[in-house]
């Protein structure tokens, strides 16, 4: 018998990680060609103790020398392990905050820091172990290898999850520099033959998967669906348009959000800190941090219990005592309807109108490096700002949602976004898509996309989810306190696919040969139609910048000499962005690197 | 009484005396006074062992038993509550407390411990207790005369253990540390 031929998928997620694989299954019923199944994942969830959880915590605990007793730490697959990753390294983490890596997927997604230099933790001390976001990444991917090795493949080394190919989901906000490190992180990791797929059309995939068929039935030519997708640290929307080619239903990825650092792990906290402010002012004394962490559980469920039943008025809570006082020391709360509608539906979820903007930055003298957080933690001003400026550039309404992350577990916040939603789009019908596991869509969506990817289910076409752009000095007299002036040269088109390549035509760039040589790089959400090689001149916020791209021109010229240039950028099969400069004269390339820090 | 014969007798009663506490430290089984003489001076000296366990103390005493205990008070805390001397709080109190605790404790004790009756029969239904049946696991009340099979009303099903899940092991943890001590840095 052949070997069974799997599809992988890895959700490695900002706050936690899971890990699904598509079967083929042989049966009569066209209806059921692919079954998805979801791994679960051996962690040590205590010291000595290691249990199967469905999702892996994205957390790396790193404890001081002598901290945590020899053994206590590790798996079945790895002895004399020094650090934890998952559900322990989550809870000890949240006792001991200098120790723990989190949102490392966040940092790989920001230029700020050198992401291959250990830095994480952010606020240990210099002398504590750290880590590199890529590291840290890297260790989350090895955990969940070993874990499929294990299960998968003890007696039957082709099945080892280095020799299949294995979907990895990126937000679909990050930039050309994050994807590549991700690939870099799977690759640490053993993963050769990856794929990278956005999270938002993974869910969506999932969506598909859950109806079999059936979704064709649930969408129309002409539709514009939204993904609204709110995971535990990040916030990603992006727009799938529906249209008939040939006869046959196509989807197209059409528009991407910006990278929001804001998702239900902030609402669960934005509840707690309410709940002990309102116990501070009963003149209870400061919670400890395990109090403290008791409090963020209780309103987790209380959030739940209050946004389902809209008859109950409040949720009491009890704290345990710390110490060995634990009925003497116990502290009684309430969590009241009023907390959870002002702190997580106003807070999080206003009404807003579609020509609200989410409130901008306010920008202090000095401001500590750390994760850029959302500014404004409304995340429907943000979709309003999304859907406005998508949907008019579009020129048509948005007909269907589709929910993803744990947040929209509670129906109200769904509703409420739905709502708002319907007002935007103004007389049109908006439809909600519904069916899928809000916590393990994505590498549900992303292990059908690997047989999607191989013509067993539909595709949805996306390619780059941005256009991007060199900044070119324009010649002009030095004006003293001025910045020289600057072009943007339109290297990728939006939405071009992966895959291809493209030279930029007509433009010829000269680079000195032998020295470092650096661009300014920019990305555009909302230009869809510039081509390669056209310029612009002026984009005001239009454009964002991102990190200088560098290159060292090595070459056998002599170094000083002029070396006229074409630029060449290519989307590649795993879903990363490559740039090049090509020599005229077609001998020789050099390729721009993304990690270029000053 | 000269002054040396009332220090010797007082010599004597200190020794007898400790002789006394240290068997009542050891459970007063002879064979554990060694422990109980390194516990007594231990607590004499107030030299809590901070750094590492004592070897001694684990070969003497098998961690085995205290494992389930271990296990309750990691989920819900049930020692911490079993130990407190809850005279001084009222009833409203001690109910939002225990709550908690309980129902953690009962979540760990189905998670570790398969419990089953011993008689698949409702509370309060008659049942027959057929001849030669097992007397550690059923318990005859009542007006029991003559001998089984006998007939008569369940008044307790009874548990019995039909599998656990306790783990063997907890490597790097000590074995009879129930609870960590906790230090905040601050």
């Amino acid at each position: 018998m052949a070997e069974p031929v799997l599809d992988i998928g890895i959700d490695l997620g900002t706050t936690n990680c899971a890990i699904s694989y598509c079967r083929k299954v042989e049966s009569p019923s066209p209806a059921s060609g692919e079954e998805v199944h979801t791994l679960s994942i051996p962690q040590v969830t205590h010291p000595g103790t290691v249990e199967s959880r469905r999702l892996l915590p994205s957390f790396m605990y790193l404890p001081g020398p002598g901290e945590a007793a020899p053994g206590s730490l590790d798996l079945p697959w790895a002895s004399g392990r020094d650090f934890s990753v998952g559900e322990f390294a989550r809870r000890q983490g949240a006792l001991v905050p200098m120790r723990v890596v989190h949102s490392a997927k966040s940092w790989l997604c920001h230029g700020a820091v050198d992401r291959r230099q250990p830095c994480l933790p952010w606020r240990s001390s210099a002398e504590d172990r750290r880590v590199s976001p890529l590291e840290a990444s890297t260790a989350y991917l090895r955990h969940l290898v070993d874990t499929w090795n294990r299960q998968m493949a003890a007696d039957n080394p082709g099945m080892r999850l280095e020799n299949q190919a294995v979907v990895l989901t990126v937000p679909a906000s990050f930039d050309p520099a994050a994807r590549e490190f991700t690939v870099e992180a799977a690759r640490a990791a053993g993963l050769e033959n990856i794929t990278l797929l956005e999270e938002p059309q993974a869910a969506f995939y999932a969506w598909v998967e859950s109806l079999r068929d059936g979704w064709r039935k649930q969408v129309r030519v002409g539709d514009l669906l939204l993904v609204c997708d709110v995971g535990g640290g990040t916030t990603d929307f992006s727009l799938i348009s529906v249209a008939e080619i040939g006869g046959a239903l196509e989807l197209q990825r059409v528009a991407v959000g910006n990278h929001i650092l804001l998702g239900g792990d902030n609402m669960d906290l934005a509840l707690a800190h309410a709940a002990s402010q309102e116990l501070a002012s009963r003149g209870v004394p400061k919670l400890s941090a395990s109090q403290f962490q008791q409090l963020v559980h209780c309103c987790r469920q209380a959030k739940e219990s209050l946004l389902t039943d809209p008859n109950r008025e409040a949720e009491e809570f009890t704290l345990l005592g710390q110490g060995t006082r634990l009925v003497g020391g116990s502290i009684k709360g309430q969590i009241s309807r009023d907390m959870v509608n002002s702190c997580l539906l106003e807070g999080f979820f206003p009404v807003c109108s579609l020509t609200d903007e989410p409130k901008k930055a306010r920008l202090g003298g000095l401001q500590e490096a750390g994760l850029p957080y959302a500014h404004d933690p409304a995340v429907t001003r943000h979709l309003a700002a999304f859907v406005r400026q998508q949907v008019a550039g579009l020129g048509r309404p948005v007909t269907g949602i589709l929910f993803n992350g744990g947040v929209f577990k509670s129906n109200p916040l769904r509703e409420r976004v739905l709502d708002l939603v319907r007002q935007w789009s103004v007389e049109n019908e908006v439809r909600l898509l519904e069916g899928i596991d809000l916590d393990q869509a994505v590498s549900v969506g992303a292990a059908y996309f690997g047989a999607a990817r191989r013509g067993r289910g539909i595709r949805i076409r996306g390619g780059a989810s941005r256009s991007y752009y060199l900044g070119v000095e324009i010649p002009a007299p030095a004006v003293p306190g001025m910045e020289p002036p600057i072009k943007a040269l339109c290297v990728v088109p939006f939405g071009m696919e992966e895959g291809t390549d493209a030279t930029v035509p007509g433009v010829e760039l000269s680079l000195v040969v032998g020295e470092p040589v650096r661009f300014r790089f920019f990305a555009g959400a909302n230009r869809k139609t510039d081509k390669p090689g056209d310029w612009l001149e002026e984009w005001e916020q239009e454009l964002e910048e991102l990190i200088p791209l560098e290159t060292a021109l090595r070459s056998q010229k002599p170094a000083g000499t002029l070396q006229p240039v074409h630029m060449r950028a290519t989307m590649t099969e795993v879903g990363t962005l490559e740039l090049h400069c090509q020599s005229t004269d077609q001998t020789e390339s050099w390729r721009l690197e993304f990690e270029a820090r000053q | 009484m000269e002054m040396w014969q009332s220090l010797l007798l007082v010599l004597v009663g200190i020794v007898l005396l400790k002789g006394l506490v240290l068997l009542a430290l050891s459970g007063f089984q002879p064979s554990r006074i060694g422990l109980a003489i390194h516990v007594f001076f231990e607590a004499l000296t107030g030299s809590a062992p901070a750094a590492g366990p004592g070897p001694k103390e684990e070969n003497a005493l098998s961690p085995e038993p205290f494992r389930l205990l271990k296990l309750l008070q990691r989920e819900s805390r049930l020692v911490d509550l079993l130990m407190e001397d809850l005279s001084a709080y009222d009833d409203a109190t001690i109910g939002s407390s225990v709550r908690p605790v309980l129902a953690k404790a009962r979540k760990a004790l189905t998670e570790y411990v398969q419990l089953e009756a011993v008689l698949q029969a409702v509370e309060g239904a008659q049942t027959t207790v057929e001849t030669g049946f097992d007397p550690a696991a059923i318990r005859l009340v009542g007006a029991v005369t003559g001998q089984a099979p006998f007939r008569g009303q369940v008044c307790h099903p009874g548990w019995k253990v039909k599998g656990h899940k306790i783990p063997a092991s907890l490597p790097g943890v000590g074995g009879l540390v129930i609870e960590q001590a906790e230090v905040e840095i601050s």
